[in-house]
């Protein structure tokens, strides 16, 4: 009985840990130890049965899918709607744009992608894609626009990065603008 | 994802051994713990460890769905056919007094099909999770 009480010990503290962490890699690699340990806990309680799913599906295909959307929420995605070279990418001279958002990107650790059009439909998951942000050029002022969401914490580096150009304007919209087509 | 050559050597040794323990579990479902639910996520995550080898998925999300729906129904079709030999629905279709070693039959074709239906179930929504930015890439 002396292991079911130390093992049982062990879970808490294994669950506080996930709690108080803060890095995403390591909350789920604690987390299918936790699942491994409860998979321990109910063989000894005699239920191998439970176990056995437990095994399969909180310590393999839970982390492995939280894995995945960990490696995709890194992708900054970007929309280009230009016709000029501002955000184009070459080996002797990229435009001042790119040159920003590369800069932007590695400052968070980030991958940079730039799409020119949006697809025709989207058959994952979820319909919605997910645009961080949308370049344009205003047509009176001739100056470019960074629009981004509003609630996005990385914005204001943003701004502060693309303060000194002048022709760069960074704007922020509501939730749910961004998706117009 | 960046793979490194650990983790592809790592599941290619691992991935036939994954595919066997599943593939046990559903078949000796009946006698010992394990059963279809169980062997057919194990048989799961050995499909998955081929994304970590090679991260392009080749199989088509509807074809998996399809394949689905037919082992749904070949499982109705495999419970109803006791309606035709004992004249009772939703049970063994042999006899009673039959040998348990051959009454066996029965739960293990029932093991087998719904091991698979629970492993293309998670693998269609792997697939469908994985491809989210697959079609993305096509147009740029």
């Amino acid at each position: 009985m002396n292991i079911n009480i130390l093992l049982q010990l062990l879970l808490i503290l294994i669950a506080v840990f996930i709690i108080s962490s803060k890095d995403n890699l390591k909350i789920v690699i604690s987390y299918s130890v936790f699942s491994l340990i409860a998979a321990c806990l109910y063989f000894l309680y005699k239920a191998p049965d439970v176990a056995l799913a437990e095994i399969a599906v909180g310590s393999a295909i839970v982390p492995l899918i939280l894995i995945l959307s960990i490696s995709k929420q890194r992708e900054f995605i970007v929309l280009n709607r230009l016709e000029d070279s501002f955000l184009e990418a070459s080996d002797e001279r990229s435009g001042i744009g790119y040159e920003i958002l590369s800069e932007f990107c590695k400052y968070y650790g980030l991958k940079l992608k730039i799409y020119k059009k949006l697809p025709g439909k989207a058959n994952g998951i979820f319909s919605h894609r997910n645009i961080d942000l949308i370049v344009e050029k205003h047509h009176l002022s001739r100056r470019y626009l960074f629009k981004g969401k509003e609630s996005s914490i990385l914005m204001y580096k943003l701004e502060k990065l693309a303060a000194p150009y002048e022709d760069i304007k960074v704007i922020k919209l509501e939730e749910g603008e961004t998706d117009e087509q | 994802m960046k793979n490194s050559e650990l983790l592809e050597t790592i599941s290619r040794v691992l991935y036939p051994f994954i595919l066997l323990f599943g593939l046990y579990i559903i078949l000796n479902g009946d006698l010992s713990p394990g059963g279809g639910f169980q062997g057919g996520t194990i048989l799961a995550t050995a499909f998955l460890t081929i994304y970590l080898v090679k991260s392009k998925n080749t199989i088509s999300v509807k074809s998996l769905l399809k394949l689905e729906k037919v082992l749904f129904l070949m499982l109705l079709f495999v419970a109803v056919i006791s309606v035709f030999t004992r004249g009772v629905p939703f049970t063994n279709f042999l006899p009673l007094n039959t040998q348990p070693d051959i009454k066996r039959v029965f739960l293990i074709i029932l093991n087998i099909l719904f091991g698979l239906k629970v492993a293309t179930g998670l693998i269609a929504v792997f697939t469908a999770f994985i491809s989210e930015n697959e079609d993305f890439d096509d147009t740029y």
